[in-house]
């Protein structure tokens, strides 16, 4: 174990999130919800969510909320409240399904109204038509190398694996103290009201430990997501991070070292008043997405024009192949394990536990 | 009972600003004895902060003050609360009484903000805690060390009994259950009242012995739920009072 986290682990796993690619079908948020929160306390939580850029995000206005690192020194940062996360409300299901009133009533929610949710601004992107412009940005723990939670924690409850850097808690120690939701500067944390405990991803760590990759990346039927090594030369997540430089992290300038990347969208040129392309307009500011991935934007988006031209011309890109995604389970080897040719046990506390999907 | 001074006027906010000047605490406290008299009263009496008992039973008023942010244990947390005031509970008025089968102490302090239960991120719950050594050396600020362990009981309104919380230095400690223990709080008229009450013998894994007719050392600590303090962020008795038990 890495006490306090501060620096790179022996091997570490990472993820890359293609937004070109991402549909915003939510088939990764619902995996991990199904596999991973469906108890008491955990109805809100949603350790994967997926958000329309611009937009404010889950929790409500997260990026405003501080945490995180400047020159290495710790940020102060709030915990987002109930409302401003949303999400896990109580409907009226019974009136509407069991006492005769289904013609009368309709399905709403029940107690405090919701202000905000996991999906709350969906589609809503920004910009004037017909160049408005909008992208999805799947989210989740990003694992950090030097994680403000870990730090922040006066338990020492956690801690980042040795083996492949996921960063996990011992709730055996964990007393709800709740520093490593404001020390994490992606909000990535949610606290389990029922229990008193924080709670966040785990990287699917019991499947990774029988070589199956994460849930919400088997799950995506966008071949949108890759999961490896980070130093593994043969894994597509070094290609797209190491070797080509187009896959970045979210918000570099939090200081965490997050490793989950995403390869930054494209989209259309900007329509001119003709209702022609104009070729080198961006539609979306280029100034954006420099806010979201830091100033490597720049040169990520001049690599992936200069291949796509390429390949357009007849000739042959390495990392065009590695993004198109041809063979499914290349995405995640060495990680590709079918999760239903294993005998999984199930864990004492009525979990799912790390079934099929 | 002495009075309890009306909120918002104790001098805790000054003594803040004089520590963030570098000015030593004022530590007028330090050696007040607490004296456990003993009664011929039933537990059931002695652990309702109202109980009659408590009338007549004689009363210390402790000053309290923040913990050093130099022992809060991660960077992040003596960052964050370099500029913002913790510890907010100035004083605690202490009552201690004994009926030779169980030690009862019942704290008592102003509070305007009731802060009972955990329903948002944005508050946790008031709480205090009564310190005692297990070995008499046993240093207070890192609540305790590997050789010389410290037992807290630890009260909270939300919970049906408080913990028995025994530590070996900063960020060690162990909550266990003790059948022996009990706690009871009431807030009213803007304060509280919580007693406090053990067996003075329990058997557990590094749980304080007390007798009747010794002496011992003890501290305490509450948590203003409603200014964000958990864990480290609470205000003390910085040194350890003497405690008599009456024979
Ligand atoms: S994203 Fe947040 S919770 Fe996850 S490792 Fe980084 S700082 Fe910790
Ligand atoms: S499953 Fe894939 S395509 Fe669908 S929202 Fe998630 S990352 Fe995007």
């Amino acid at each position: 174990m890495n006490a306090k986290g501060n620096a790179a682990t022996q091997k570490q796993a990472a993820m890359v999130f293609d937004l070109n690619k991402c549909m915003g079908c939510q088939t990764c948020s619902v995996a991990c919800k199904t596999l991973w929160t469906r108890a008491e306390g955990q109805e809100y939580q949603w350790w994967c969510t997926v958000n329309t850029l611009p937009g404010r995000g889950h929790p409500r206005d997260w990026e405003s909320m501080g945490g995180g690192y400047a020159d290495d020194v710790p940020q102060a940062g709030r915990r987002p409240a109930r409302q401003e996360w949303g999400g896990g409300w109580d409907f009226n299901y019974d009136e509407v399904l069991h006492s005769g009133k289904g013609q009368s009533v309709h399905l709403q929610v029940v107690g405090e109204q919701p202000e905000w949710g996991p999906n709350w601004d969906e589609d809503q992107g920004a910009g004037e038509y017909p160049n408005s412009y909008f992208f999805y940005l799947p989210r989740l723990c990003n694992h950090c190398t030097k994680p403000a939670c870990v730090e922040a924690c006066p338990r020492g409850a956690m801690s980042k694996r040795e083996e492949d850097g996921i960063v996990l808690r011992d709730e055996s120690r964990c007393r709800g103290y709740q520093f490593c939701l404001e020390a994490c500067p992606y909000k990535k944390i949610y606290f389990n009201f029922a229990r008193e405990v924080s709670e966040h991803c785990i990287l699917c760590y019991p499947r990774l430990e029988q070589n199956v990759a994460p849930s919400c990346v088997r799950g995506c039927p966008g071949r949108a997501v890759w999961f490896g090594l980070l130093d593994d030369e043969t894994s597509p997540v070094h290609k797209l991070v190491k070797k080509w430089e187009v896959a970045l992290p979210l918000h570099p300038e939090y200081g965490t070292e997050p490793n989950v990347f995403y390869i930054p969208p494209i989209l259309p040129a900007r329509l001119n008043e003709a209702n022609d392309f104009e070729e080198g307009q961006p539609r979306v500011p280029t100034e954006y997405l420099e806010s979201l991935f830091g100033p490597r934007v720049r040169p990520a988006l001049e690599t992936l024009s200069r291949e796509m031209e390429s390949t357009r011309s007849g000739g042959k890109s390495e990392l065009m192949d590695t993004l198109i995604a041809y063979w499914w389970k290349d995405m995640f080897k060495p990680f590709d394990q079918d999760p239903g040719e294993i005998e999984w046990s199930r864990t004492p506390g009525g979990q799912p536990g790390q079934g099929a999907g | 009972m002495q009075a309890v001074e009306p909120g918002g006027v104790s001098p805790y906010r000054f003594l803040l600003v004089a520590a963030r000047l570098g000015s030593v605490r004022r530590r007028s406290q330090d050696v007040d004895m607490i004296k456990a008299q003993r009664v011929e009263a039933a537990d059931s009496a002695l652990i309702d902060p109202a109980g009659s008992e408590w009338r007549s039973a004689p009363s210390t008023r402790l000053s309290l003050e923040p913990t050093p942010l130099i022992s809060q244990p991660s960077a992040y947390v003596q960052a964050k609360w370099e500029t913002i005031d913790y510890g907010a509970i100035g004083n605690v008025s202490v009552q201690a009484l004994h009926n030779d089968g169980g030690i009862f102490f019942r704290l008592q302090w102003n509070d305007a903000t009731e802060n009972d239960d955990i329903r948002d991120t944005d508050q946790f719950t008031d709480a205090a805690a009564v310190l005692f050594p297990v070995k008499e050396d046993a240093p207070l600020t890192s609540m305790g060390s590997p050789d010389e362990p410290v037992n807290a009981w630890y009260w909270r309104p939300d919970m049906e009994t408080p913990f028995s919380v025994t530590s070996e230095g900063t960020s060690t400690t162990i909550r266990t259950i003790d059948p022996n223990l009990r706690g009871n709080g009431a807030h009213t008229g803007g304060a509280w009242a919580v007693v406090i009450g053990r067996a003075l013998q329990s058997a557990g894994d590094g749980y304080v012995q007390l007798t009747a007719g010794e002496e011992g050392k003890v501290a305490f600590a509450v948590w203003q739920g409603g200014n964000d303090e958990r864990a480290g962020l609470k205000a003390v008795t910085l040194e350890w009072q003497p405690l008599e038990l009456e024979a």
